[in-house]
């Protein structure tokens, strides 16, 4: 508690003097957000109660601030959790100042010790972020370097423990990077360039373990090259990990493998995009037995589209922890204005397809316990499994963007999905499925029309008409939604999400909420109160359901 | 260049800072080829009680559950005593599922130690104060293989006293002696029922129901409520009487008693024993 | 205990906050779409009014507001000589797509990636989207969170506020 008093007052008696003297006694700068969420019991969506809090009134906030003064940069994040939000890692206890730190950065030379984030490449061997909405925050606690040898060649060293909640993880990282850049080598910035870039990281963590013998150092290195011509943009990525038996992966000792490439093409109207992912035993956290999102090194891009309407994101894509490849290919084209399809305003259409599967594994099992087989200390199954008869997902969509007069516009879109939900949400690793046909696939056919009317200056209707058709899972879905605002500070409002086509006829129920907002300069009050349908998150091979809920919600978001 | 050099040289290291397992060496090899049990008997040593965080419609409960038989078959069933609790949203009857085995206790001990979600467990209750009691499967053969390395510090006795069939009341007595050790003050006596050899339908990691899956060390209820009753060691040691009503549907033989004591203060489960009945 | 510390430090904050003018943009290095490091601080317009916007391809608000800014910008330029920077925080999920999408919606922004989020956490943006307005000398002097249909004539109207040498106080 006095760490935390002797911080804000260091950060608020410097800036006091800010103000007195002309001198430039540096800047400070932060925001501060906070939810709370009043839950009702709702015996409907909940018929035993298992989602309703004891507290009925949890509250989560926090408070970010930086100070930066030439070059130096300090800062510290507040974090409050009375306690998290349901459905959010439960992990996120009462409070504390989980994230500080000091950063010199004087020309090549740029230098953190404390809380940082950090990504090599893609992420594929190293990332660290802070996403809130899932709760992940895996910051690094330790020393960062980043030195410019000499113009285009950059090279990046880096010691830490990361941030599971309020503590530190008890793996050791250790990191290096380094990256050469053509244009910036050779001094000019044409539209040709190469960047190519090598990384390294690995984790020291003790292993007592009665039954395996565990390797206490995992290293993964990584390769990549970016080849950038004009309208061409090329990527690649290779990484290799070295044994890691961890319980996501059920502790199997063979090596892992990673590829991530994407090309694109854009010019003029078009762009498009192909890309390619193979992830083999790759998931790679500071300690084996991490669950969830907690202590994740590094970042599997899933390589599929992120869906932001409600009814298509109820079927959204997260990568496998035990292995999958597919592929991913995307055109966008606007048709000109005075053209069929552009009509007299253009028109973008938006084509996408992405698919992922297992890998194909053929599993060495050893015999366990009892005699009982199992694929735990043995190598798992052969390196390089090509594409698997078990398919995760397909998406297909279609998104055409149009202006249909002076005070309209409109998207629609179609969505075509197949969503193996036994892997994705109920957590079925591909090692146990004995036969594909009794995994529970769900095949979704969806589309939304958005349409945006400009009344009159400053005041404007949004409605969104989404519908969701699928004889599996929770069965249809129809949703509607009306939003009008008042720019640039009120907005209202209402929205309707029913079930309709349930299986079970009790569960055919509205899901209707009601919302309003004001802005202020820089601070945002939002208010919620109503229902809200029940989603998976799934990560590795446990799942935590966010559980539906009724109730009145607020946040109250601000920076300066 | 040199310091090019240099960078590529300490990738280099980093990447060769692993390890390599050889192929046969993935399986620690224990004396006797086997893995059979280690160590002497319970007066002079150390017990560990895992209690094992359950659920009928828990898919990846049956892995751990094995595992949790893997270690008791390396530190031998006088070292690592098992307890299967049932508990939480996994540990509910349905069509499937006739028995759920939840009990009131053990869904006091799912809120009380905050837990979300199975399988999970504690092993002799640790590190509670530094809020990691939490223990995943694959913590548990390490957490383990630590807590066993540590002095004993007390010993318990236990003994079947009566059952009295008609009402189905088990009674049990014991005693309690601290060791030179024992340094705790706050001491609560448990006396918890579990029963084995249960043939009931699970959920298997493959989404099918075993309507054949036989249970083992089914945490069945409380001689002592949850918490237990507090026992005073201050003259080193003291004894126990406890009686309990067996549940309608169990079987008496297949039944097993488990005595622990813990530090009322870090919930720590100094030692503990167990007897059949 | 820890509200009313809160309290006390947001108390105290906001007293030495309210009179704060001396913001500059801070140095951290962005990427360029062809690959090329730029140091954040040294993006400048000659002197002219900037509007830094940040965004995603999978925010749809943002891509809205840029889309409605695009179909005035032509006009804007002409006008008050207004540059906008669009920096996107897609991740390498999606940082690929940025340019083919830039070149389909068909916007004529400087566009950045600030892939792992550095210069969005260095400017305290809690949520995207989120537009700064920066003077003729480099200094914000205004900002605003989210995007309703209409905020964008609001800020040209600060823009030409700011042409006019007029403070914005808001």
């Amino acid at each position: 508690m006095k760490k935390i008093l002797f911080l804000a007052f260091t950060f608020v008696s410097a800036f006091s003097f800010a103000q007195e003297a002309e001198k430039d006694y540096g800047q400070i700068h932060g925001n501060f957000q906070t939810n709370a969420q009043y839950y009702l019991r709702d015996t409907i969506i909940d018929p035993n109660g298992t989602a309703f809090p004891d507290e009925r009134l949890l509250a989560a906030g926090f408070l970010n601030l930086t100070y930066s003064k030439g070059d130096f940069m300090a800062g510290l994040r507040y974090e409050n959790y009375q306690n998290n939000l349901i459905g959010l890692p439960e992990g996120f206890k009462g409070e504390g100042i989980p994230y500080r730190f000091i950063r010199y950065k004087h020309e090549g030379l740029d230098l953190t010790v404390g809380n940082y984030y950090e990504q090599f490449g893609s992420g594929l061997i190293f990332r660290t972020y802070e996403e809130r909405g899932l709760g992940l925050d895996n910051a690094m606690d330790g020393l960062r370097l980043i030195y410019e040898i000499r113009p285009g060649i950059k090279a990046k060293a880096l010691v830490g423990r990361q941030r599971i909640y309020f503590e530190t993880g008890d793996g050791i990282v250790r990191g290096g990077d380094l990256e050469f850049n053509l244009n910036e080598f050779n001094g000019n910035s044409s539209s040709t360039n190469l960047i190519v870039g090598a990384g390294a990281v690995s984790r020291f963590e003790e292993s007592t373990d009665p039954i395996y013998n565990l390797p206490e150092n995992v290293a993964a290195a990584s390769l990549r090259a970016n080849f950038i011509s004009g309208n061409f943009n090329i990527f690649g990525e290779y990484a290799y990990k070295s044994q890691d038996p961890n319980s996501s992966n059920r502790f199997i000792f063979k090596p892992g493998h990673a590829i991530y490439a994407n090309g694109s093409y854009s010019k003029g109207n078009l762009g498009i995009i192909l890309g390619y992912k193979y992830y083999d035993n790759f998931l790679f956290r500071s300690e084996r037995v991490a669950n969830f999102t907690e202590l994740l090194i590094n970042y599997q891009p899933p390589l599929a589209e992120l869906h932001t309407y409600a009814l298509p994101a109820l079927y959204s894509y997260n990568v496998q922890a035990n292995g999958e490849t597919g592929m991913q290919a995307e055109i966008a084209y606007k048709f000109d204005k005075g053209t069929l399809v552009g009509g007299r305003y253009g028109t973008l259409v938006n084509l996408n397809f992405s698919n992922s599967y297992a890998l194909d594994k053929s599993f060495i099992t050893r015999p366990g316990f009892d005699s009982v087989p199992t694929i735990s200390g043995t190598n798992g199954y052969e390196d390089w499994a090509g594409f698997g008869d078990i398919q995760y997902s397909q998406d297909f969509n279609v998104e055409v963007k149009t202006k249909i007069n002076k005070s309209l516009k409109g998207t629609f879109s179609y969505y075509n999905f197949i969503y193996n939900r036994s892997a994705l949400l109920d957590g079925v690793v591909d090692d146990l499925v004995s036969d594909p046909n009794t995994l529970e696939i769900v095949y979704v056919n969806a589309m939304v029309a958005e349409i945006l009317w400009k009344i009159k200056p400053k005041h404007s209707l949004r409605s969104e008409a989404q519908l969701m058709l699928t004889d599996q899972d929770r069965g249809s879905w129809a949703l509607l939604l009306l939003e009008y605002s008042i720019a640039p500070q009120w907005f209202f409002a209402v929205q309707d999400a029913y079930n309709y086509g349930h299986p079970d006829p009790d569960l055919r129920v509205h899901y209707p909420l009601v919302s309003m907002g004001y802005t202020r300069g820089t601070t945002k009050f939002q208010f919620n109160y109503g229902r809200q349908q029940e989603g998976v998150f799934c990560v590795g091979g446990i799942c935590r359901v966010v559980p539906a809920s009724n109730g009145f919600s607020m946040m109250i978001t601000t920076n300066f | 260049m040199k310091k090019i050099f240099l960078s590529l040289a300490v990738l280099a290291l980093m990447v060769g800072a692993c390890d390599k397992i050889e192929e046969g060496d993935y399986l620690i090899q224990r004396e006797g080829g086997g893995g059979g049990p280690i160590g002497g008997g319970q007066d002079s040593l150390h017990v560990i009680l895992l209690e094992e965080f359950t659920g009928v419609k828990c898919n990846n409960c049956p892995a751990a559950n094995a595992k949790a038989k893997e270690l008791q078959s390396i530190y031998g069933s006088n070292r690592l005593i098992l307890l299967g609790i049932h508990a939480g949203n996994l540990a509910q009857t349905d069509d499937k599922h006739p028995k759920a085995f939840n009990t009131p206790e053990g869904t006091e001990l799912f809120n009380f130690f905050n837990l979300f979600g199975v399988p999970v467990g504690f092993v002799n209750r640790i590190d509670y104060l530094n809020s990691d009691i939490i223990k995943s499967e694959g913590d548990w053969g390490s957490t383990i293989s630590q807590e066993i390395l540590r002095e004993p510090v007390a010993r318990i006795t236990l003994k079947e006293e009566s059952f009295n069939a008609t009402n189905s009341t088990l009674n049990v007595s014991g005693s309690v002696a601290t060791l030179l050790t024992f340094s705790a003050t706050n001491v609560k006596i448990c006396l918890y029922l579990a029963e084995n050899n249960i043939v009931s339908p699970q959920t298997m990691p493959d989404k099918s129901v075993d309507t054949a899956y036989v249970h083992n060390h089914v945490f069945r209820g409380s001689f002592t409520g949850t918490y237990g009753t507090t026992i005073d060691l201050s003259s080193g040691s003291n004894t126990f009487n406890e009686s309990i009503v067996l549940p309608s549907d169990a079987v008496k033989e297949n039944c097993e008693v488990i005595a622990f004591i813990y530090d009322g203060d870090s919930y720590e489960i100094l030692q503990a024993n167990s007897i059949e009945i | 205990m820890n509200t009313k510390l809160l309290k006390t430090l947001l108390l105290l904050l906001s007293l030495s906050f309210s009179a704060i003018a001396q913001d500059k943009i801070p140095n951290i290095q962005l990427k360029d779409l062809s690959g090329n490091m730029i140091d954040a601080n040294l993006l400048e317009n000659n002197g002219k009014p900037m509007i830094i916007s940040f965004w995603a391809t999978w925010c749809k608000p943002c891509v809205l507001e840029l889309n409605a800014i695009n179909d005035q910008y032509v006009d804007w330029q002409e006008e008050s000589g207004v540059k906008l920077i669009a920096v996107s925080v897609d991740d390498s999920r999606n940082s690929a797509r940025v340019k083919p999408f830039i070149t389909s919606q068909g916007w004529d922004y400087e566009v950045y990636l600030d892939e792992n989020q550095e210069l969005k956490r260095a400017l305290n943006v809690n949520n995207i989207p989120h537009t700064f307005l920066v003077d003729g000398s480099g200094e914000i002097v205004w900002q605003h969170n989210g995007y309703m249909t209409g905020d964008e004539d609001h800020l040209y109207e600060l823009i030409e506020k700011l042409n006019r040498g007029e403070e914005i106080s808001e």
